[in-house]
């Protein structure tokens, strides 16, 4: 017994190396990444220098490159950071979740009406209290979005990727008509989106001043908080071990005495709050006004985010500043290289596929080991 | 003596994950018989019909068939030299009817499209050949599971296969059912066909087998003709020690009535009822067992009474207090546990920690949970305690399940169940597919709460495990009770009859 | 009601259903075989793309259509792979290839084109014939038949037995004789075919152009439709025109409808009607072994 003990303990430490596999997925994502970019035409070794550390002769500075950079990639991966944490908490459970899109627009369209009708004299009481005040509504108006469809498979059965996706779009189609609608008048339309006028002075906060009039948005350590936050619930609360078990096997949790219904409705309420959270964020930190189109889609980067860090909070959120750092390296390309951003999303969508193989690692790992037999 | 057609020679097999399954197995044969490949769960028997047809490669050995060394990639290759499984579980698609699950894989047709007629003549052919009869028109999903059997020995027959491999048949049927089965397998060797039975019920090895060979722990004890053994050598053989299936039945104080089911009647999942106005009793300090086949309403019944199903009409009392159709939280909260069937499926998350299984169902009170804080420290005491306790072999309490053997991960369900002081313990299936060890120790632990007055309520298919240890018993046949007594007012062959569906008064009056 | 309103919308209905009805037989196939693929967006989004380039390299739509059906193929074995060889998750990996696909494409526009969003015109495919001024396309006639087709098959014809087999329990299909990997691959490769060509009527039939994020969410709408049509191909075509309707609604609606009412409201109706659409039928039941990986040892 000792030597197969041996053995499965190996297997269960291959297996749990699920960082590795992550790791795995990400070398390869971004060696396929650099076949489509050598078949353009473009050095990819080059390419990815300059992505990540800038290049002085076209005066970029990647993702990495400088104070401005590394602003802007902290900032990206704030918002990075939350969608995926959104996105991890209702995977978790089991619901395939592609709904944070969504929900973000409706939370920051909270946030920015609680901001916008709200106005309070000016300390930093007022402020602090606003701020909540705003990012309370955010999560309620974030978490009531994602309820909706929770609700609907609970009780009828529907299919949450398409009952969300679809919700994506009634959110961003609502929002943008109410803007037009309400707000027009006073303002115009912008190649991003069509901005609302800017909220209150006490509802905004400013962001942290860094070196080289760079400057750190509150996101960032929101995001940290919210990590940390949605860590504990996870690891700690007994919410969050019924969600983990609903999602691993709904039956044995059953017999566990736990509510099925009621974990999935949670987990898709606490992803649309830390979703409306995530909106509130660009209304009240970085543009003080809703933008119709604020989002270049962090949603469903949240998806990549969450896969890559393998659903694990704290994975999640280092998976946010990898994927940050790829989103801003890429702008660099277009400067430098000519070549479009959106080479970023190409190399994500290739990690997603790779991270969707975590079993063809471990059979790769099992013969490269060889079989080890029991006297 | 007969030829040999079918021969094994030093058959390996190890599976990529060290497992060691077969360690030089022979096997012969003989054209014209029954022959009896016995041994205990996970002795390697079926593992090595599932190579003679095809579906697992060995790792080493060499088969013969008619005097040709063989090698099969696929089943489909050793179909063409007449050889068949029957798998204990079956391969039949539910979603279809008999003639299209016999059809499937040789399905004769005019330019692709299909042409069931014709297989339907040599079917009905078929069955008046060999008196298997079948509805060849109605979904599997609707047929009993003896029903469901006969389409997978016809499939068989359609191939025109010679040698018939059966897997554990009997564990699905009722006595009756069995007798018939044998019936049909008798004719079939007049018929000139070979067939291997692949079975751990000793007796039933005995009754028809012309020869049995026993494998244990992946290695051939002996080949012996049936006429020669009696089932002591053979138990002796499979187990490596004296058996000693007798189980001491304390004498025990049976206390208060602690369960009491009046009329109760449940819904299956066909929406048709599966239980049908079950009344019974169980009292602290006994064990009362439920016999009866899979799959007549005993799943229903457990669920029913755990909160997982709707009661339709009737009740279930606990002490006192009418329990009928509330959550499973509420039922736990009162003091019933249970050991569920299907380890991994409903008693275990499989990629939880040991000790996040070990606080499933009570993770959400004290002292595991304070608010809606989880107690890790707590939790993991408590887990280390039972595998203390109940000597459960595991690297560390942060092991996922996964990893440990079945014995293993029904000693920490058991533990769990147990070591929560239940005033009801519901065991359901407890000891299958365990290894001999891990029986004992769970039947000890069901001994163990009688003599502390807690009540049992065993269902078990295993009808000697229900015999030894239950001081009252019912027999369970679609959804009701043919009998209900003490186990000693009933013989073997009554029990039989009743769990073929005679009830009691018919078979104790003689009626069959 | 204004008959050439009414004419304008019929033409607009069957239009539009058709990468919904194409889409959804594709994975009713894969679904009825074991396979979910969620990634039909991506894939049909390549479809459009990929046609309108090979349509622009060589001035030649048909030309477009072929290296659409090559990507199909492409696309179906490395799906293929995934679900089978490489016991990949299924879901995950259609998630991927859809954002894949998007970032692609748009990546691709500016470095083919040399514009940002949408790429220059290419020759469409001829038509069947033109009505009041409206084009009729061949793959009208080809749905219709491809639905009647599919259900043959699916039902009457020995291949697929074999492919339900597949889906509803594949140790049985296996026991069988029947090659579940093999299966799998064929089936995923048909309608990765069938996927890149609904993308590619989009992109050189009813368009003359690539639009980045064209599909504009069809591709799961498709997903909604299989759910819908109980997994029957005459099914998919009927529930396909019905959302094909309202698709072709919010483009006409909004003249009906009237100065007061924002555009956004009939663009949000295919949206809205898809969710009770599936709010009415309730909890389904699909094929057995749908997205699950079959393992044998």
């Amino acid at each position: 017994m000792r030597l197969s003990q041996a053995i499965h303990k190996l297997r269960y430490l291959a297996s749990l190396s699920r960082i590795a596999q992550s790791l795995l997925a990400i070398v390869m994502g971004f060696l396929a990444g650099g076949i489509m970019l050598w078949a353009s035409g473009y050095n990819p070794l080059k390419s990815y220098e300059i992505m990540f550390i800038g290049d002085s002769e076209s005066g970029v500075q990647g993702a990495f490159g400088g104070y401005l950079a590394l602003s802007n990639t902290l900032r990206e991966a704030a918002f990075l950071t939350l969608t995926g944490l959104a996105v991890a908490v209702s995977f978790l459970a089991g619901m395939f979740n592609i709904g944070v899109e969504g929900a973000m627009y409706i939370g920051a369209f909270a946030a920015f009406l609680v901001g916008y009708f709200i106005s309070l004299p000016l300390n930093p009481f007022t402020n602090l209290f606003h701020v909540c005040l705003a990012l309370l509504g955010s999560i309620v108006a974030g978490a009531f979005w994602s309820y909706i469809p929770a609700v609907m498979k609970v009780k009828r059965g529907a299919h949450e990727v398409v009952t969300t996706i679809m919700l994506n779009y009634v959110a961003i189609l609502t929002t943008k008509m109410i803007v037009l609608r309400a707000f027009l008048p006073k303002t115009g339309i912008v190649p991003g989106g069509i901005l609302t006028p800017p909220i209150s002075l006490s509802a905004r906060v400013a962001p942290i001043p860094l070196p080289s009039r760079a400057e750190l948005t509150l996101g960032f350590p929101l995001a940290i908080v919210v990590t940390l936050i949605t860590y504990f619930l996870l690891k700690a609360t007994t919410l969050g071990y019924e969600i983990r078990a609903v999602g691993l096997n709904p039956r044995a949790a059953e017999y566990g005495g736990v509510n099925v219904g009621k974990a999935l409705i949670y987990s898709m309420v606490l992803s649309g709050a830390i979703s409306g959270i995530a909106g509130a964020c660009d209304v009240l930190f970085v543009e003080y006004r809703f933008n119709s189109l604020f989002s270049p889609g962090y949603g469903f980067d949240g998806i990549a985010v969450a896969l890559i860090g393998r659903l694990d909070p704290i994975g999640t959120a280092l998976a946010a500043l990898f994927i940050a750092a790829i989103h801003m390296g890429a702008r660099s390309l277009q400067p430098a290289l000519g070549m479009p951003k959106e080479l970023a999303m190409a190399i994500e969508g290739l990690i997603i596929i790779f991270t969707a193989l975590p079993e063809a690692l471990n059979m790769l790992i099992s013969k490269f080991k060889g079989v080890k037999v029991r006297k | 003596m007969r030829d040999v057609i079918v021969l094994m020679k030093d058959i390996h097999k190890v599976y990529p994950d060290g497992v060691y399954a077969l360690r030089g197995v022979d096997f012969e044969l003989r054209n014209g018989e029954i022959h009896g490949l016995l041994g205990e769960n996970g002795a390697g028997k079926t593992t090595l019909m599932r190579i003679l047809y095809g579906q697992i490669k060995p790792t080493s050995g060499e088969i013969f068939i008619k005097g040709n060394k063989v090698r099969f990639n696929r089943p489909r290759d050793a179909i063409k030299y007449g050889i068949g499984m029957v798998f204990q579980h079956f391969a039949l698609v539910h979603a279809f009817n008999a003639l299209e699950n016999i059809a499937l894989g040789m399905e004769p047709s005019k330019g692709g499209l299909l042409n069931l007629k014709e297989v339907e003549d040599r079917v009905r052919e078929l069955m008046e050949r060999t008196g298997l009869k079948v509805d060849l028109k109605v979904p599997i999903s609707r047929l009993s599971v003896g029903m469901r059997q006969r389409v997978e020995i016809l499939k068989l027959l359609y191939r025109k296969v010679d040698v018939l491999i059966l897997d554990e048949p009997t564990s699905v049927l009722s006595p009756i059912e069995v007798k018939e089965l044998f019936r049909t397998l008798s004719k079939l060797r007049e018929k000139g066909k070979t067939i291997v039975l692949v079975t751990h019920k000793l007796r039933e090895a005995l009754s028809i087998c012309d020869r049995i060979t026993v494998l244990r722990r992946g290695k051939k004890v002996a080949t012996v003709k049936a006429r020669e053994v009696g089932p002591e050598d053979l138990a002796k053989m499979m187990v490596g020690r004296e058996v000693l299936f007798r189980v001491g039945k304390l004498k025990g104080r049976t206390g208060k009535e602690v369960l009491k089911v009046s009329n109760l009647w449940v819904k299956g999942d066909l929406g048709t009822y599966a239980v049908k106005g079950l009344s019974f009793t169980v009292r602290g300090g006994e064990i009362f067992g439920i016999a009866g086949v899979e799959g007549n309403g005993q799943s229903e019944l457990v669920e029913a009474l755990f909160g997982l199903r709707k009661v339709e009409r009737g009740s279930i009392t606990f002490k006192g207090e009418d329990i009928t159709n509330l959550s499973v939280k509420e039922i736990r909260d009162r003091g019933i546990s249970l050991i569920p069937e299907d380890r991994l499926g409903r008693g275990l998350i499989a990629d939880f920690t040991l000790t996040e299984n070990a606080i499933l169902g009570m993770h959400y009170k004290p002292p595991f949970s304070k608010g809606f804080r989880l107690n890790l420290e707590e939790s993991k005491s408590f887990a280390r305690d039972l595998i203390r306790k109940y000597e459960i072999t595991a690297l560390s309490e942060d092991v996922p399940v996964k990893f440990l053997s079945g014995g293993n991960q029904q000693r920490l369900i058991v533990a769990r169940e147990l070591s929560r002081g239940p005033t009801l313990l519901i065991a359901f299936q407890p000891t299958m597919g365990l290894d001999v060890s891990a029986t004992e120790f769970v039947r000890n632990g069901l001994l163990r709460m009688k003599s502390e007055g807690r009540a049992v309520l065993l269902i078990s298919s295993d009808l000697e495990e229900v015999v030894q240890l239950s001081d009252r018993m019912a027999v369970m046949y679609e959804g009701k009770f043919m009998g209900l007594g003490r186990p000693e007012e009933f013989s073997t062959e009554e029990i039989g009859l009743m769990m073929g569906g005679l009830e009691l008064h018919e078979v104790k009056s003689g009626n069959s | 009601m204004n008959y050439l309103i009414l004419a304008s919308l019929l033409i607009g209905t069957l239009r539009t259903s058709i990468p919904l009805i194409i889409g959804a037989i594709g994975e009713i196939f894969n679904e009825r075989a074991g396979i979910t693929n969620i990634g039909i967006e991506g894939v049909m989004l390549f479809g459009a793309f990929i046609a309108v380039y090979g349509t622009w390299l060589a001035q030649n739509p048909f030309i477009g259509l072929l290296w659409a059906l090559l990507s199909g193929i492409a696309w179906g074995l490395i799906f293929g792979a995934i679900s089978t060889h490489l016991r990949g998750d299924q879901i995950v990996a259609g998630i991927g290839i859809n954002v894949f696909a998007m970032g692609f494409t748009e990546m691709m526009i500016p470095l083919i084109w040399g514009t940002y969003g949408y790429s220059e015109s290419v020759n469409r495919l001829p038509p069947l014939f033109q009505l009041y001024g409206e084009r009729i396309s061949y793959f009208l006639p080809l749905t219709v038949l491809l639905a009647v087709l599919s259900s043959i098959v699916l039902y009457r014809t020995k291949w697929g037995l074999r492919l339900r087999s597949c889906g509803e329990n594949p140790l049985a299909a296996d026991a069988a004789g029947i090659s579940v990997y093999k299966v799998r691959y064929l089936t995923s490769v048909f309608s990765s075919i069938l996927f890149s060509l609904a993308g590619a009527y989009m992109g050189i039939d009813w368009n003359d152009s690539f639009v980045k994020e064209m599909t504009g969410g069809r591709g799961f709408i498709a997903l909604a439709l299989v759910i819908f049509a109980n997994w029957k191909p005459l099914l998919a075509l009927a529930g396909g025109l019905l959302f094909g309707f309202f698709d072709a609604l919010q483009f006409r609606i909004g003249a009906a409808l009237g100065v007061g009412v924002p555009p956004q409201v009939p663009q949000m109706i295919p949206y809205i009607a898809t969710i009770l659409f599936l709010l009415a039928i309730g909890r389904v039941r699909g094929p057995s072994a749908a997205g699950k990986p079959f393992v044998k040892e």
